[in-house]
């Protein structure tokens, strides 16, 4: 806030009260006839338009806002943002002409808010540099251009099999407790100096879960980049259903917007923004909560008819723009939480008809000890490998495959000994390189080293080592190259591809490094 | 349902012009208008009297009683009408009625009907200004439905379908309450 000093008083007084409108307009007012379950009926309004805020006059002059949903012959159906108990049958209600906005700009980085852009993390007002609408058009075809940059998640398995690329959505799908939310936080930890400025969305989860990923971002350093945007369980469902929206309108304003604050252009780049929602099984809940509230039809699952166009158009607004318009993106990482790992219910199917690929992940292989438990048999990512750099491609371009094909001939395995010698090699080399996707949390791995480890799998060179060795195996290599042949590392980062000269290089480290190891431990 | 709907209409289409005629021939038409948005307010706002009136279980006189009652002040045109809404089990249809009735009662007065809400009562010079206004604004006569609500301190809230001006000075100093709380 700027300091307001006695020279500067009589200014300061003079331009705030000129900003005081004194004339009066004419507006359209309503009554409301029933209020209840967070939801308003309301006489009159006949000029209201779908989606329009409305102002309600509650008890003691105190105002609450509405968002009008229900557009009817002689009554309006809304939904209440605020507190409901101010509000009562007889008070009443006006137009506003205005739909939700919030506030949005760098003041935002490093807070928790929540979806009407107040902080609640008790660390006083933020500076807000704009406001931005909650529900956007999506960008046009002319508008954008193809995804052709890597969003670097850091988790070896899905760079490598499933990448992501800026401008990309991509659905993580996943029982309850099988490592949906800790992909999205090393994605965040990682996205550090990678010029990604993060937004996760918490929608109706436990208040003590969004305080744990708080905490952990802020341990890593990764809050710097990033805006926690959270409606918890005991929010109401209107403020859980608009909560990805203003998320992604606040992420929007980074991505229109340069640097600077002005509109994004070819000489002043939009930024690059990673949107998370997690999770929106939840937010179609509480959007069915409001539908059936609001005495909609119910449909399958009594999920409201509309609840796919809800989704898709929040996950149209993931975008790589053109270089004409900034050339920003935005990322979108929903998140679906299965049940019993069906994935033919409703939500999930729809989440997975809209995205451009998703990240499976399983209870019985995170129970295995495969973490992060991505099943790679039905994980794919439709448009990443685009924005792949060239040396992944180069020794990952099969694997995805060929870790499936092993996973079905393990299966088979299983009912004769009496194997050839290439099936039995196959069932070791995929056995071992099953063992190298394997990462603990919080700890990302840059690219570089990401491709050197993938390297000496497909070289052999970790066939002869014991399954358990293997990850004791991995960190020793990539220490040992961080710290004796970091060149080969730089190689890959600058060239962007593994010349014949930088995979002998490696090969020969890998061989010297590989005479010291011990598999013993 | 559509069906529903245009049945609903009707009746309360009915249910406006049988009251309008008997009230027009009372001489209460204008007085009639403002009794039917206060009965409206009155059920609205209280869940207990909404519940009693719309209870099929509760005899019919038990509550007629309560109507004859609670707007014992009003035209008896009016209560008869409530009474038969009532009986019938229609008194869901209020709103309705009491909307069709204003736009009845407007064209057979020939006059706007507005609603002027002030801290403390009109003088005549204020009315006639009013008055005089807002006949030449909408080319017929107006009529006034004055409110007193000294919660707005001063000024004047003028309303007519669903329409207000507010120029009240609880909402000027909101304005302003608003105006320097975003200013930096």
């Amino acid at each position: 806030m700027a300091e307001i000093t006695a020279g500067s008083i009589e200014a300061v007084l003079q331009r705030q009260l000129d900003a005081i409108k004194t004339s009066v307009e004419s507006r359209e007012v309503g009554t409301v006839i029933q209020v209840g379950d967070g939801i308003a009926r309301i006489d009159g309004l006949k000029g209201a338009m779908s989606g329009e805020l409305l102002e309600f006059m509650g008890e003691g002059g105190k105002t609450v806002f509405g968002l009008a949903q229900n557009l009817e012959e002689d009554e309006v159906g809304a939904v209440l943002l605020g507190d409901v108990t101010t509000i009562k049958e007889n008070d009443q209600v006006r137009t506003t002409g205005r739909i939700v906005e919030v506030p949005c700009g760098d003041g935002f980085l490093g807070r928790v808010v929540n979806p009407l852009g107040q902080p609640i993390d008790g660390k006083g007002p933020v500076e807000a540099q704009g406001h931005r609408p909650v529900e956007f058009r999506a960008p046009g075809v002319i508008e954008r251009q193809g995804v052709n940059e890597p969003v670097q998640t850091g988790i070896i398995a899905i760079d490598s099999m499933i990448p992501i690329g800026r401008g990309q959505r991509e659905l993580i799908i996943g029982d309850r407790q099988t490592g949906k939310t800790a992909i999205a936080v090393d994605t965040i930890i990682n996205s550090k100096g990678n010029d990604l400025i993060c937004i996760y969305i918490a929608i109706g989860q436990k208040a003590s879960t969004v305080a744990t990923v708080v905490e952990t971002l802020e341990r890593y350093g990764a809050m710097d980049y990033t805006i926690i945007v959270s409606a918890s369980a005991s929010d109401s469902a209107p403020l859980q259903y608009i909560a990805p929206m203003a998320g992604v309108a606040m992420g929007e304003y980074f991505m229109y917007n340069g640097v600077d604050g002005t509109p994004a252009s070819e000489a002043n780049p939009g930024r690059h923004v990673l949107c998370i929602y997690d999770d929106l099984s939840k937010q179609a809940v509480a959007y069915r909560q409001m539908s059936l509230t609001l005495r909609r039809p119910p449909g399958r699952e009594a999920y409201p008819g509309d609840v796919f166009y809800l989704h898709s158009r929040l996950l149209e607004r993931a975008v790589k723009l053109s270089d004409k318009n900034g050339a920003g993106s935005l990322t979108a990482l929903p998140i679906i939480e299965t049940q019993a790992g069906d994935i033919s219910a409703y939500i999930p199917t729809n989440v997975i008809s809209i995205t451009d690929g998703q990240i499976f992940l399983q209870s019985d292989l995170f129970f295995q000890g495969q973490r992060p438990a991505v099943n790679v048999g039905i994980s794919v990512s439709r448009v990443g490998s685009s924005a792949q750099i060239k040396a992944m491609k180069q020794v990952a371009g099969s694997l995805r495959l060929d870790l499936a094909a092993y996973r079905e001939l393990q299966a088979f395995a299983q009912f004769g000994s009496d194997l050839d010698k290439a099936t039995l090699d196959q069932l070791n080399r995929g056995a071992r390189m099953t063992e190298l996707l394997k990462q603990g949390r919080y700890l990302p791995m840059p690219v570089e080293e990401q491709v050197m480890a993938i390297f000496a799998g497909n070289e052999g060179f970790i066939d002869d080592l014991p399954v358990p060795a293997i990850t004791r195996f991995r960190s020793e290599l990539l220490q040992y190259l961080r710290v004796s042949r970091p060149e080969i590392g730089e190689a890959i980062i600058t060239d962007k591809t593994i010349t014949d000269e930088t995979a002998a290089k490696l090969r020969e480290a890998i061989v010297a490094f590989k005479n010291q190891f011990s598999a013993e431990g | 349902m559509p069906a529903d709907r245009a049945l609903t209409r009707k009746a309360s289409a009915v249910y406006a012009e049988v009251l309008l005629e008997a009230a027009h021939a009372a001489g209460v038409a204008f007085e009639v208008s403002s009794q039917l948005e206060q009965a409206q307010a009155a059920i609205r706002g209280s869940i207990e009297l909404r519940s009693a009136l719309l209870d099929k279980n509760l005899p019919v006189e038990a509550r007629m009683g309560i109507v004859n009652e609670l707007f014992a002040g009003f035209a008896p045109v009016l209560l008869a009408t409530l009474s038969v809404m009532v009986k019938r089990g229609d008194l869901g249809l209020l709103g309705r009625v009491s909307e069709a009735y204003l736009v009845r009662a407007e064209d057979a007065l020939d006059a706007s009907f507005i609603d002027v809400t002030t801290a403390i009562g009109l003088d005549d010079t204020l009315r006639e200004k009013i008055k005089e206004k807002y006949a030449a604004q909408l080319g017929r006569d107006v009529l006034l439905r004055e409110h007193l609500d000294p919660s707005i301190i001063g000024g004047i809230v003028l309303s007519a379908h669903g329409v207000s001006i507010d120029a009240s000075v609880v909402s000027q100093l909101e304005n302003a309450r608003v105006v320097l709380s975003r200013s930096q």
